[in-house]
């Protein structure tokens, strides 16, 4: 009973002076870069607010947990049957990935260039940027695969496929700098 | 070069969140100037001994370089005898660094560039000034207010000063050049030993990055944000993130090109 009392305390404690800094997702944010256990954060915190949300609200955070289950090709499944009923135009990339994932690269590029020219950019996501940016590479638009390629690496830095193909794409266009800070990253994985 | 090609991009927004909380700024300046800076001047000059020309010539030459690059004057640098490597700055109106003689020993020159630009960043945005100015308040505040208060006041102005250490990560790269050179540097600083830091598998430490997010909840949360300086995983992070990015590779093509002139 009394340990019951000083963890309420403590908790409530805690909540007060994080109330009181105002910084209360602020820490979540701070370090968001998307690694596995940062998705899975964002995912967990979508479904806990899922299970106390008004219906209204239902279609807005099921957008939120497609966009963070789709940065891994394992969760593209999923995606598709929590889209089920509703219309997120989001799904095109999410079907350009299932393409890219079973190796019909085309068919890939050819969505996800659809999707950009309707909508400029796919602001926040990791795995879409990146597929976008090894699809221009893999075709030799080096200039083309690099903005996408940095954009995804300032959401993921530690990605090594992502980090090599940049590397090419410097290479082809002759950018020493960005291939010797690449190559300085590389070397710290050897 | 300008501030923009290397602040971490909430520094401003949090910044202006934790300036809303501060109070008697000018007081505290004056008391700090008045009484406390006095207090530490006879220690310093004391117990450490200070950089120049003849002592450690290798730190004077590199915090000359760094400050004339920032067209500032150069702060004085105070070496002290320490277990721990260490570099901190202190001050508000006549800021310093203290450096122990550990870390001169066992850190490369470019190591040592590292360190130094980030305590020169520090300085020349004012994060140094608002840090002692920060500790002067959490002192004032303990002895007038409730508990809660001064670990809500703390807490907000750590989210800033996280967010400024990955700033003078950035700076501190830029001036060393190299980003395997500042990541050994942070490890060196985290691990307190060359020997610790020669094992460490980055790929495998940053991963550790992911555990940390991993600890989600109000609790893990509280313990987050109540620490001054960002995680190393996570500085390592953020530098690699800053190294590819279009405004970092900017930033080092131009202090390439200062270094050659």
């Amino acid at each position: 009973m009394d340990d019951t009392i000083v963890t309420i305390y403590r908790k409530a404690q805690m909540e007060i002076v994080s109330c009181l800094a105002g910084i209360d997702d602020a820490i979540a944010e701070e370090t968001g870069f998307y690694d596995a256990g940062y998705v899975q954060s964002q995912v967990k915190r979508i479904q806990k607010e899922l299970r106390t949300a008004p219906a209204e609200q239902h279609q807005k955070l099921f957008f939120h947990l497609i966009f963070w289950m789709s940065n891994s090709f394992a969760g593209l499944d999923d995606c598709e049957k929590l889209a089920e009923g509703y219309d997120f135009p989001f799904m095109e990339c999410v079907e350009a990935l299932k393409e890219y994932h079973a190796g019909h690269d085309d068919r890939a590029l050819e969505l996800l260039e659809a999707h950009y020219r309707k909508y400029k950019s796919v602001e926040g996501h990791f795995l879409v940027n990146k597929v976008f940016g090894l699809l221009w590479a893999e075709k030799g638009f080096g200039q083309k695969a690099i903005p996408f390629l940095t954009y995804a690496l300032q959401l993921k830095p530690d990605d090594e496929e992502c980090l090599k193909t940049l590397k090419k794409c410097y290479e082809q266009q002759n950018n020493v700098t960005g291939k010797k800070v690449v190559e300085e990253i590389l070397e710290m994985f050897d | 070069m300008y501030r923009e090609e290397y602040i971490h991009c909430r520094q401003n927004q949090a910044f202006e969140q934790y300036r809303g909380g501060i109070l008697l700024q000018k007081e505290i300046e004056k008391t700090y100037e008045e009484i406390d800076y006095k207090i530490r001047r006879p220690d310093l000059l004391g117990k450490t001994v200070q950089v120049t020309a003849h002592q450690f010539p290798t730190v004077n030459k590199l915090v000359k370089s760094i400050c004339e690059y920032e067209q500032m004057e150069c702060p004085p640098v105070y070496v002290y005898e320490d277990y721990y490597y260490g570099a901190e700055s202190y001050g508000i109106r006549k800021p310093w660094i203290e450096l122990s003689a550990k870390t001169i020993q066992d850190f490369s020159e470019e190591e040592l560039g590292f360190v130094l630009g980030r305590e020169i960043y520090k300085i020349a945005d004012g994060v140094t000034g608002q840090k002692t100015m920060m500790e002067e308040r959490f002192r004032m505040i303990r002895q007038m207010a409730p508990n809660q208060l001064e670990q809500a006041s703390r807490i907000s102005f750590y989210h800033w000063y996280r967010i400024t250490n990955y700033s003078a990560d950035n700076y501190g790269y830029l001036q060393c050049g190299n980003i395997h050179t500042a990541v050994n540097a942070i490890l060196k600083m985290v691990l307190n030993s060359i020997g610790l830091a020669d094992q460490v598998d980055i790929r495998e430490f940053i991963g550790q990055a992911s555990e940390i997010n991993r600890l989600d909840d109000d609790v893990f949360n509280y313990t987050k944000a109540d620490e001054p300086v960002p995680y190393a995983p996570h500085r390592i992070q953020n530098l690699m993130a800053y190294a590819i990015s279009e405004r970092g590779l900017r930033a080092r093509e131009t202090m390439e090109r200062w270094k050659r002139v």
